[in-house]
């Protein structure tokens, strides 16, 4: 399962990247440009969202908005 | 050849692996965080790589570190962010310009007050007198951690300890500190860290940094593009996009990460034990003549900084004769007047002459640039 997070900043993307390789998930950085938000960070992650929501929280990184992408879609 | 004594100002020369970063980052990194394309993203990923190496070394998290012009532009942001809503704070009696003059214009334009806590040779005392200002109305303690006239150590962790018990701000001043003592936010009871890039953490010019522990928010001091939440007519309120607009100095960044790394390497403490070493063998052979004074007062700790005069002479006039031979000194006021009236060195000798070593200094340097004073006397 791919799911989608998006943070609110270039640096928390980086910082969330770094906490879930180190917890064994394979992520990739994208930038995302939404009409209402401007720019922003977005990482496609393999994994389950409640798996990853927990440790984005337990890391208190600050996540906008985590879905898979066949939700998103 | 040139010697320079004047690493208080600015290392020089700077550590090979400095040169080599900005060299490797002027043919390789394009702007940070403002785009999704290969040079921009090789960029992105260097300035977030200098914060956690910063944040690890001052223990802090890597979105609390923000990159600044100097440390003046640090404190500037930390001091008018703090103390935008008003109130009384402290600094203390050898403070830089850099603290001052912020102060100063708040208090002068009425929205907020201050007050002086003199420094004492005695921790004791100097912690006694911070406390003994504190009102109800008090939100921050800004001072410096050792001073850039004397080098004098100031008690910043029992400091820290103090803002922790009262709950108001520890803004510190890193400037002379940082590189020579192991300061750490955490431990310390340090709320906001300013320092400079391009002194005892080896950087170029054009680099500071304001490290928070996030406990109490900082409104921006300017406002711009920060590559994020950019519909919005406001800035973002997380750090660091909040303090960071427009383009960041990816080069800066990279010299300062290199320059941090090149500290840890070498380790804090043998810089520290070598540098002073150099100033200890500098105080004995100008304790030897009769006619300079010396500003080191017994029981008082020092980052290696040591301020000197030639009784009679101005400070600026000896600081140009050791040039000619080739010696950088600063001499004069080092943009801290409240240190020198407290030294007394504000009206024949218009300051003092400063001699700051770097790691890089040698001991046959000092030894003659001893020999010139010697001659000067």
């Amino acid at each position: 399962m791919i799911c989608r997070a998006v943070l609110p900043s270039e640096t928390f993307a980086r910082k969330a990247q770094r906490i879930l390789t180190a917890n064994g998930y394979i992520s990739e950085m994208i930038r995302i440009t939404n009409v209402n938000a401007g720019c922003g960070y977005a990482l496609r992650i393999v994994g389950k969202p409640e798996e990853i929501q927990a440790i984005l929280a337990k890391a208190n990184i600050p996540v906008r908005s985590l879905e898979s992408e066949r939700d998103g879609l | 050849m040139t010697v320079n004594f004047d690493n208080a100002a600015t290392t020089f020369p700077k550590p090979p692996e400095v040169r080599l970063a900005v060299e490797k980052a002027l043919v390789r990194y394009g702007s940070a965080g403002r785009g999704g394309h290969p040079i921009a993203v090789r960029g992105s990923e260097l300035l977030y790589s200098a914060r956690e190496t910063i944040a690890e070394f001052f223990g802090a998290e890597p979105e609390n570190v923000v990159f600044t012009l100097n440390c003046t532009h640090a404190l500037n942001i930390a001091i008018q962010g703090i103390a935008r809503e008003g109130g009384h704070v402290i600094i203390s009696s050898l403070e830089h310009n850099s603290v001052i003059r912020p102060v100063y214009a708040l208090a002068k334009s009425k929205k907020i007050q201050y007050s002086i806590a003199e420094v004492s040779p005695s921790d004791t005392q100097t912690l006694e007198n911070f406390a003994r200002l504190i009102r109800p109305d008090t939100r921050a303690i800004i001072c410096m951690i050792a001073s850039n006239v004397t080098g004098q150590v100031l008690p910043w962790r029992k400091i820290g300890a103090l803002c922790q018990e009262k709950k108001i701000c520890f803004i510190a001043d890193g400037a002379q500190a940082c590189g020579v003592l192991p300061i750490n936010l955490k431990s310390d009871n340090i709320n906001i860290l300013c320092t400079a890039g391009h002194k005892g953490l080896y950087g170029i010019t054009g680099t500071g940094l304001l490290i928070s522990d996030g406990a109490f928010a900082i409104p921006p001091l300017m406002q711009g593009g920060s590559g994020s939440l950019s519909s919005l007519p406001e800035m973002p309120d997380f750090l660091p996009d909040a303090l960071e607009a427009g383009t960041m100095s990816v080069i800066g960044a990279a010299s300062l990460r290199a320059g941090v790394n090149f500290v840890k390497k070498k380790g804090i403490q043998n810089i520290f034990r070598s540098e002073t070493a150099i100033c200890e063998r500098f105080c004995q052979r100008l304790e030897k003549m009769p006619d300079v004074i010396l500003y080191r007062e017994p029981g008082a700790d020092y980052v290696p900084i040591v301020s000197f005069n030639i009784r009679n002479r101005r400070s600026e006039e000896v600081a140009s004769e050791l040039g000619k031979q080739g010696f950088c000194l600063r001499a004069g006021l080092h943009c801290a007047p409240l240190a020198h009236y407290a030294l007394k060195t504000t009206e024949i000798t218009e300051g003092t002459v400063r001699f700051a070593p770097s790691v890089f200094s040698g001991m046959q340097e000092t030894d003659r640039l001893c020999d010139s004073i010697k001659k000067l006397v």
